[in-house]
Formats: C-alpha cells, structure tokens, sequence
C-alpha cells in the first residue's frame, strides 16, 4: 500500500515511474481515486506557490498614492528618529555608570588611634 | 622684632633634624616625619597677634611677649611685640619672658619645658609685679592652652578687663612650601554587617599645615543596629573629623587625620562618641584608608553595648590629598 501512494506520489511530481507498473495499480479503483487526490494536491500547491506577492492595498484604501508616499516617510523619519533616541539614551546611561561617582581604591589601610580627652 | 627671632632660631633645624632621627621614629612605624618639618612653639591673644618660635632639643629658646594696650583704663590690645630683648620686662606696662626647650617628639604630640617669667608695671593691673613659673608640658599638636591671664583691679564696664596669652605646640614644612594649598576628597565607606554599603563624599581645600574639618550625612539605625527608614530611625551615625597636610619638597605629604565616630539618639537627648589620630604620609594623589570604627566608651541612653551592636560594622574614610599649587 505504501509502495503504491509512493510511486503515485512520484509519479505526479514527474519523476520517472515503470508504466506496466502503473497500469497495474490503476486496475485497482481505490488506487485512481487517490491518484486524482494527489492531482487536486498537486494543483492547489502549484496555485499558491506561484501566486506573486501583492501590496495590501486596501491597508490604505483612503489613501491616494501621495499620501502613501508621505506616510511611509514618515514612518521611515520616525523609525530613525526611535533608533537616534533608543541610542542617545544608552549612550547617556552607559557614560553614567563608567562615570558614576565612588570611593576610588586605597593603596593601604591604616587604623586610627584612640585619643583621651585631656 | 619678627625678623630677628625668625633669624635668631633658623640654626635649630640642624638640631630639630637629630631630634627627629634619635625620638620621633620609635614610637611608630607609620610616622615617618620628614627632617624638613620644624617644630615650633606658638603664642597667641585672641585674634590680635601671632608668632611662633622653632623649638630646639634641649636648648631654651627665648620669647619676650609684649601687648600694647589701647588705653590706660583698660586691657584691650591692639597688637603684640615679639622679641628677644629682656628689657621690654622693665618697660612695658606688661610682659612675659618665656623660654622653651623641646624635650621628646611623639606621634603628633611633644615633651616641652616651659620658663616664663611675668612682669606688671601697671598699679591697675593684678597681680602685680612679677612671677616666675617653670613646668613641662605634654601638647598634642594644634592643642591650645593658657599660658597666664591678668585682669584690671577696677571692672570696666566698656573696655576689656582681661588679658590672656595661650599657647600651643605644632610642626611647620618647609619654608619655600609656606603658600601651598592642598585638596582633600574624602568618602565615608560604610559597610554594615548585613553587607550593606553607604558612601558619602566630603571635598575641601586648605592651606599648608591648615587643619580643615570633615563631615558626613548622618546615617540612621534601628534600635538593633540595622539600617533605619524615616520612621525607624533610633540611634543615628556621626562621622566627622579634621584633617591637616604638609607638602613635602619630594612631592609626598604628611596627614594628620583626627576622627570621630559618634551616636546619637534620633531625638538628640543623648550621645557618645570616640576620637582618634594618625599621623601618614602618602604620594600625591595617593588613597589611604583610615579606619575610623573606634570603641566606644559608655553607653547611650537606653541602647545596649553599642561596640557589640555595631562591632561588625565597617566605618572608614578614603584619603585623596593633592597639592593644588
């Protein structure tokens, strides 16, 4: 059963196949159904891999052409403008923090010396 | 008159250089006080005048000390003489005549023999005449004392009634370094036995040899020595101090670094606290850290054994001391 849905599976993605040996599995009626199936499959894959991609324009349907246009340069200014701040603010926090005010590191520790209050 | 006592006791340097070779260096190992530093004994009348004369080892140097007093009604002065000449005794309505000797140099403190003899010539003056004291003195250095006080028989309702001289032991660096001016940053590091970190930054700038004072915020505790919020707040944290440097001609400075960790209640009913000294020297721009979680004698208020609540706090000021100019 396996070797039949294989050979027809190989056979409607053109590869090579015995002829004798489809005529045989094709007396079965059972076997031309799934033949057709794999047909139908075959049909609806090749539609939608060859459907060409499309801009959705109905995303702006109020829009005529100009607007589009000026709206995606706005968009554009505004992604930079985020990428300008996002890095300006970090560039702030990092500088803060190798700047951050601490004690600096002694070279050595020395103990006061108690005093009495003459 | 200054002139010629600065003059008259330039030559004990060579002395002061022995002293310090054969005294300063065995009380200490972190003393090591430069051969440039002179000690000097100094005396003062209120903010009327000033001098100073460089201490010999076991050679009295003398002082005659002479006010002149605004007016005969009274004892205000309007400045002070400064010599050698022992017949200012007879002349001037009041003089002192006094003659130190340096005996021992320790740890920022000194053994000084002290002669001085005071001479009245003013009927309206007591006591009158003249007196004679001798006596050895310990000073640590900057510490002030009464030398003697007279006052006018007759109370003066508008002019002063006493006059008094103190004076005081301290060391002085090199002449050529007189105008430097030193910058101190300090931080208060903090560590609670719970691990928890506080610091706080102190800078100041003083002049050669001028002791500057040093503080920091207050740090709040809980009854039980742990870190207190606003409304937990029972026994707060005083860290303070004075600092005091002298450049050296190699660059290095010598500090004397006095601190104080004290306690107070949060309602400032009671306190105690604790003081101590070292004496170091560092390279410019050097960090030292002093220690300054010293014992602490007697109890506050209520509290318990404050050493045993904060005995495994860690209190400590970072040095930074930099020659400005």
């Amino acid at each position: 059963m396996t070797d039949t849905r294989e050979l027809l599976s190989a056979l409607i993605d053109g590869e090579a196949a015995d002829a004798d040996t489809v005529a045989t599995i094709l007396e079965v009626p059972t076997n031309r159904a799934l033949l057709v199936d794999f047909l139908r499959l075959r049909v609806s894959v090749q539609s939608e891999g060859e459907t060409a991609p499309v801009w959705r324009e109905d995303r702006f349907a109020a829009l005529d052409t100009r607007a589009q246009r000026w709206v995606r340069t706005g968009l554009r200014a505004a992604a930079v403008l985020a990428l300008l701040t996002a890095g300006a603010l970090g560039g702030t926090w990092v500088e803060g923090f190798l700047t951050r005010e601490r004690p600096p590191e002694p070279t050595r520790v020395v103990q006061l010396q108690l005093v009495d209050h003459r | 008159m200054l002139t010629k006592c600065i003059s008259a006791t330039a030559a004990s340097v060579l002395a002061f250089m022995g002293a310090v070779s054969g005294v300063a260096q065995e009380p200490t190992r972190r003393w090591d006080p430069s051969s440039e530093m002179r000690p000097i004994l100094f005396f003062t009348a209120g903010d009327v005048g000033r001098s100073s004369i460089e201490l010999r080892v076991n050679e009295y140097v003398p002082l005659v000390i002479t006010p002149a007093f605004r007016n005969a009604d009274d004892l205000c002065v309007s400045s002070l003489q400064f010599g050698f000449d022992p017949t200012d005794l007879d002349r001037a309505p009041a003089a002192w005549h006094v003659e130190a000797r340096l005996v021992e140099m320790r740890q920022g403190e000194a053994t000084l023999d002290l002669k001085w003899t005071r001479r009245v010539n003013r009927a309206d003056v007591t006591p009158a005449g003249s007196f004679t004291s001798e006596q050895r003195v310990n000073l640590r250095e900057g510490d002030s004392r009464i030398l003697d006080l007279i006052r006018t028989a007759h109370r003066s309702s508008t002019g002063c009634d006493s006059f008094g001289l103190t004076y005081g032991w301290g060391l002085e660096g090199p002449r050529t370094l007189s105008d430097a001016a030193i910058a101190y940053d300090l931080w208060l590091v903090q560590q609670d036995a719970d691990g928890e970190l506080v610091t706080d930054r102190y800078r100041v700038t003083a002049k050669q040899g001028q002791q500057v004072d040093y503080f920091f915020r207050p740090l709040s505790y809980t009854a039980d020595g742990h870190r207190g919020g606003d409304g937990a707040t029972a026994i707060l944290m005083n860290i303070s101090g004075a600092i005091r440097g002298r450049v050296r001609t190699d660059g290095n400075i010598d500090l004397t670094v006095d601190g104080s960790r004290g306690f107070t209640d949060a309602a400032s009913t009671a306190a105690v606290a604790s003081h101590g000294r070292t004496m170091l020297t560092v390279r410019p721009g050097e960090t030292v850290e002093v220690l300054t979680d010293l014992p602490v004698a007697g109890r506050l208020s209520t509290f318990g054994d404050l050493n045993r609540m904060f005995g495994k706090h860690r209190t400590a000021v970072r040095i930074t001391a930099k020659r400005l100019w």
